[in-house]
């Protein structure tokens, strides 16, 4: 199908899988944070080296291959559903040595930078999309600017 | 990215009600008589939080409850209350081996104090991450524009 073709050439897939990744680890992250005078609640994390470097060998495939499926290497974490979606399943953090006095392990500080530091992968994400999205719509248009 | 803000929102929640019952103990400071008129001193109440948010309406993923964070219970404190000295005061024990006490709630000011500043801290968090989720949303949105 052509608008398949057009929708995953290059690294636009990726990209939508970091998107995906992204809106996920999000969603754990907030509910760490809504956790946090929880007594005995152990966080949860999706961990950000493991995605990348399933995408990075995902990227490399498909630099050998340019018209290959995008494959991404399924893990523990996440895998890709039958219809392309990406699944996470979210495991608890491996134990640090602290315990707080409620049994929790969670740093408030800690969680906030990963919320921000994600957010801003988001962000960053949505712009190389955007840029990806503008250029497919100007070459729709026939038009330069 | 929706599943985030009610998350963040149960947690507004809880923390709410955790303020509510640190307010309710801070005016109850010197209750010597409980609800139905007989005498007894106020007990100290406590929160205790668990993990789900009963109230989600997403996709409940594990056993009927959403991610995030609810008010299990509001219980009393069992331990004894402060004893002072004062015949002539109405609510005085009348007889045994504190004769002429009365039993004033085992409320520690300093405690509902520092509680009361962990909970608008919690709360703050919470509010912090519902900012970064809508502007995660408003990003999303603007991909096309």
């Amino acid at each position: 199908m052509f608008i398949a073709d057009v929708v995953n050439r290059g690294t636009l897939p990726a990209l939508e899988k970091a998107w995906a990744f992204t809106e996920a680890r999000h969603r754990v992250l907030t509910e760490n944070i809504a956790n946090i005078d929880t007594p005995g609640y152990r966080t949860k994390h999706l961990d950000t080296a493991v995605f990348q470097e399933a995408l990075g060998q995902a990227l490399a495939r498909r630099s050998e291959d340019p018209t290959g499926a995008f494959e991404l290497p399924a893990s523990q974490q996440f895998h890709t559903d039958s219809g392309g979606r990406l699944v996470v399943t979210p495991t608890e953090e491996p134990p640090e040595n602290i315990l707080f006095h409620d049994g929790t392990n969670a740093r408030l500080e800690r969680q906030m930078a990963m919320l921000a530091e994600n957010a801003m992968m988001h962000q960053m994400v949505a712009e190389l999309l955007k840029s990806r999205f503008s250029g497919l719509k100007q070459a729709i248009r026939g038009q330069v600017g | 990215m929706f599943g985030s803000l009610e998350v963040s929102t149960s947690a507004l929640i809880a923390q709410r009600v955790r303020m509510d019952v640190i307010s309710g103990n801070l005016a109850n400071t010197h209750t010597t008589r409980r609800l139905d008129g007989q005498p007894g001193p106020f007990r100290r109440h406590m929160v205790a939080f668990a993990t789900g948010n009963p109230m989600a309406t997403t996709a409940n993923e594990r056993g009927g409850m959403g991610p995030g964070v609810h008010v299990a219970a509001v219980e009393e404190d069992p331990s004894p209350g402060r004893f002072v000295l004062d015949p002539s005061h109405p609510d005085a024990i009348k007889s045994g081996p504190m004769a002429g006490h009365v039993e004033y709630p085992n409320i520690d000011i300093a405690s509902e104090m520092v509680d009361a500043i962990e909970a608008s801290r919690a709360y703050e968090a919470n509010i912090t991450a519902i900012d970064v989720t809508k502007s995660m949303i408003s990003t999303s949105l603007r991909l096309l524009a």
